[in-house]
C-alpha cells in the first residue's frame, strides 16, 4: 500500500514538474455589447481580421471569430452560446486564425463546425489543425480534371460526367431529390478510395439521422465523416461549416488522397451569412445580401481542386447544393454558384411527379468538364447518348400533336422512350460502370429495339446478373485497359446475345 | 454635414492647446466650451474628456498602469516594477496604482493599456487544472 502511495505522488510530481507555466503578456478586451450571436468589444485594438477570441466567462471558454474591424471596437461572431456572455466580460486575443482539428480519426463520425464531436462516441483526438480560412491552391500546383468520380447516377456517369476536383452544382426545387444524388454519390465511393465529407447546412437533424443510419447501413461511413450545423445552431456556425469541412478535406488532399464534399446546402449558408452581416450592420445590396456574397461561396469552391503530382496528385471533388423557390435559377444566389461551378445538375419537379427520377433536365444541366472526365470505354458509349437524348426530347414534343409519322422517327421516338426508361434509377442503387457500359451498348447497338418498354428494367437488372457470371473477362478486360476496343465490344454484343436468348 | 464625433472634438482640442501658455490656454477653453454649447455638445462633455486624456497620454508617452498584488508591496519592490514597465513599453513617464487583492492569493498582476500580465497563484494554479483535467 505504501509503495503504491509514493509512486502516485511521485508520478504526480513528474506531471506537475513537466507543466510550463508561461507567463505571457496578454492583449485584453472588454464586451461592450453582445445580443443575436454578435459580440461588440473595445480595448483590443490590434486584433487581426478573423482572428480567433476567447471570451472569459464565469464557468468557460467561448471562441469568437473577429469580422469586423471598427474604430475603437472590434465586431465579433460568437462560436457558441452567447447568452452565457455578459457585457463587462473580459476577451482575450489568441493570435491565432480559427483552426480545427484534422486527422484520420475524423473518419464515420458527425461533428459540429468546430470539430468537436456530437455523436455521443466520445472525444476525437486528433494532432493536427488545420485552418478554416485558407487561400486555394495556385495554377502551378494544379491539374486539369482527368480523372472520372463515378457517382453511380446512370444519367450523370453518362451524359454530365463529374471529374475528380470539379465543381458540380445540384440545384433544383424543395423535394426533387438533390440530397439524394449526393448520398448516393458517397455510397458509390465504397472501395474506391475516396474520402467523403458531407456539410449539413441548417438542415433538420431528423434528416442527418435518416442519412446517418442510411450511410451506416450501405457502409458508407467507414469513409465518411459528416459535418453538422443544424437548423437550431446560431448563424456563426452554419457559416463557418463549410469552410471547416473543407478543412477537413484539406488534410486528405495534402496526404495526396480523393476526397468528395458535399455542401448541403449553400443558399442556407448564404441565408445565415446575411444574417450575421445585417447584425454588423454591413450595408445591404440585392435580397439584402452583403456586398461580398459572391466572394463567400467562390472562395470556398475555389478550394476544390485536382493537384498534380509533383504536388501529391489529391483531389477536393465538390457537390454544393442550391435550392431554388419555384424554380427560380435567376435569383441572386443560384445565378452567383451557377457562374463559379464548373456545371450544373438542375432537377424539375415535373420531371420528378411524371415519374422520371433521378429528375435530372438533360438539357438544362451541363457539366463543363465534359468527357475529359470520363474513360474511354465510357466515352464510347456516351457520346451518342447525349444526342439521341436531345433529339428524342425534340421529337417527342412535335409527336405530341399525333400526326403521322415517318419510320425514321418512329424508330428515334421508340429509342428515346427506352434510353428515358434507362435513365430511371432507385434511390440507393448505384449502378455500377461494367453494368452501365453494358446496357448503354446494348441500346446504342439497337440490341433493346425489340425489348417491350415496361420490360426494360427487368432486362437491365437481367443482364447485370448474367454479367457478373459470364462476363467476367470484359469487367476484367475494361477495368484494365479503360477503353472498349472492337474486339471487346464484338465480345460484349455476344454476351448480350446469349442474354437475350436465353430469356 | 457629417456629425463630428467626440474624438475629432478632443483631438481638435488638443492640437489647439499645444505650446501655448497659461493665458492663452484659458482663453481656448473658454470657446471650445462655448463652441460646445453652441453645437449642443455639452452633454458629451465627459466623453471629451476621457478621449482628450487618451490623447495627451499617447502624446507624451504616459501609461496608466494598475498592479494587483496580495500584500503590500515594499519600496525596491514597487521601483523594479516602475522599471520593468518603462523597460517593455519604451514610455517615458507613467502613473502607478497599486491595488491590493486578497483573491489572487500571491504573485503580480500588471495592467497597462489593453494589455495585462497576469502573473498571479490563482493564475498558475487555474493553468495547472486546467493541464491536469486534459
Amino acid at each position: 500500500m505504501e509503495i503504491t502511495k509514493d509512486f502516485v505522488v511521485e508520478q504526480l510530481k513528474k506531471q506537475i514538474s513537466n507543466i510550463k507555466n508561461n507567463i505571457k503578456e496578454e492583449i485584453i478586451g472588454t464586451v461592450i455589447e453582445i445580443g443575436d450571436g454578435i459580440a461588440k468589444i473595445s480595448g483590443i485594438d490590434d486584433a487581426m481580421m478573423s482572428e480567433m477570441l476567447e471570451f472569459q466567462t464565469e464557468k468557460e471558454k467561448i471562441y469568437g471569430v473577429v469580422l469586423n474591424l471598427e474604430d475603437g471596437q472590434v465586431g465579433s461572431i460568437v462560436l457558441g452560446d452567447y447568452r452565457k456572455i455578459k457585457a463587462g466580460d473580459s476577451v482575450k486575443c489568441t493570435r491565432k486564425i480559427l483552426s480545427i482539428p484534422a486527422g484520420e480519426n475524423i473518419i464515420g463520425r458527425v461533428v459540429n463546425p468546430l470539430g468537436e464531436a456530437i455523436d455521443g462516441r466520445g472525444e476525437i483526438e486528433t494532432d493536427k489543425f488545420y485552418p478554416v480560412e485558407k487561400i486555394a491552391p495556385g495554377v502551378i500546383e494544379r491539374e486539369s480534371v482527368n480523372e472520372p468520380i463515378q457517382t453511380g447516377i446512370k444519367m450523370i456517369d453518362s451524359i454530365i460526367p463529374i471529374g475528380k476536383g470539379q465543381r458540380e452544382l445540384i440545384i433544383g426545387d424543395r423535394q426533387t431529390g438533390k440530397t439524394a444524388i449526393a448520398i448516393d454519390t458517397i455510397i458509390n465511393q465504397k472501395g474506391q478510395n475516396v474520402k467523403c465529407i458531407y456539410v449539413a447546412i441548417g438542415q433538420k437533424k431528423s434528416k442527418i439521422a435518416n442519412i446517418l443510419e442510411r450511410l451506416e447501413k450501405s457502409g458508407a461511413m467507414e469513409y465518411t465523416t459528416i459535418v453538422l450545423a443544424s437548423a437550431s445552431d446560431p448563424a456563426s456556425l452554419l457559416y463557418i461549416a463549410p469552410y471547416s469541412g473543407c478543412a477537413m478535406a484539406e488534410y486528405f488532399l495534402d496526404k495526396g488522397e480523393d476526397v468528395l464534399i458535399v455542401y448541403d446546402d449553400l443558399s442556407k449558408h448564404a441565408v445565415a451569412y446575411r444574417e450575421l452581416a445585417l447584425l454588423l450592420r454591413r450595408p445591404p445590396g440585392r435580397e439584402a445580401y452583403p456586398g461580398d456574397v459572391f466572394y463567400l461561396h467562390s472562395r470556398l469552391l475555389e478550394r476544390s481542386c485536382k493537384l498534380s503530382k509533383e504536388f501529391g496528385a489529391g483531389s477536393i471533388t465538390a457537390l454544393p447544393i442550391i435550392e431554388t423557390q419555384a424554380s427560380d435559377v435567376s435569383a441572386y444566389i443560384p445565378t452567383n454558384v451557377i457562374s463559379i461551378t464548373d456545371g450544373q445538375i438542375y432537377l424539375e419537379s415535373d420531371l420528378f411527379n411524371q415519374g422520371q427520377r433521378p429528375a435530372i433536365n438533360a438539357g438544362l444541366s451541363v457539366s463543363r468538364v465534359g468527357s475529359s472526365a470520363q474513360i474511354k470505354a465510357m466515352k464510347h458509349v456516351a457520346g451518342k447518348m447525349k444526342l439521341e437524348a436531345a433529339q428524342y426530347r425534340e421529337l417527342a414534343a412535335f409527336a405530341q400533336f399525333g400526326s403521322d409519322l415517318d419510320e425514321e422517327t418512329k424508330k428515334k421516338l421508340e429509342r428515346g422512350k427506352r434510353l428515358m426508361e434507362i435513365f430511371k434509377q432507385d434511390q440507393y442503387s448505384p449502378s455500377n460502370i461494367i453494368n452501365q457500359i453494358a446496357i448503354f451498348f446494348s441500346l446504342i447497338n439497337g440490341l433493346l429495339d425489340d425489348v417491350e418498354v415496361n420490360k426494360i428494367k427487368e432486362f437491365e437488372s437481367g443482364l447485370s446478373n448474367y454479367l457478373e457470371i459470364n462476363g467476367g473477362n470484359i469487367a476484367k478486360e475494361i477495368k484494365k485497359t479503360k477503353d472498349l476496343n472492337d474486339e471487346l465490344s464484338e465480345e460484349l454484343k455476344q454476351t448480350i446475345l446469349s442474354y437475350k436468348n436465353s430469356i | 454635414m457629417q456629425k463630428i464625433s467626440e474624438k475629432k472634438y478632443a483631438l481638435a482640442l488638443f492640437r489647439s492647446l499645444e505650446n501655448k501658455d497659461q493665458k492663452h490656454t484659458e482663453e481656448i477653453i473658454k470657446n471650445f466650451i462655448i463652441l460646445l454649447d453652441k453645437n449642443n455638445k455639452l452633454s458629451v462633455i465627459d466623453k471629451i474628456i476621457e478621449e482628450f486624456e487618451k490623447i495627451h497620454n499617447t502624446e507624451n508617452q504616459i501609461i496608466d498602469v494598475e498592479t494587483i498584488t496580495a500584500t503590500e508591496m515594499n519600496d525596491t519592490q514597487k521601483k523594479d516594477v516602475k522599471k520593468f514597465i518603462l523597460e517593455k513599453t519604451n514610455s517615458k513617464t507613467i502613473n502607478i496604482t497599486h491595488n491590493i487583492s486578497k483573491k489572487i492569493l500571491g504573485g503580480i498582476i500588471i495592467k497597462y493599456g489593453d494589455r495585462i500580465i497576469d502573473s498571479s497563484i490563482k493564475n498558475k494554479l487555474n493553468n495547472l487544472k486546467i493541464e491536469l483535467l486534459k
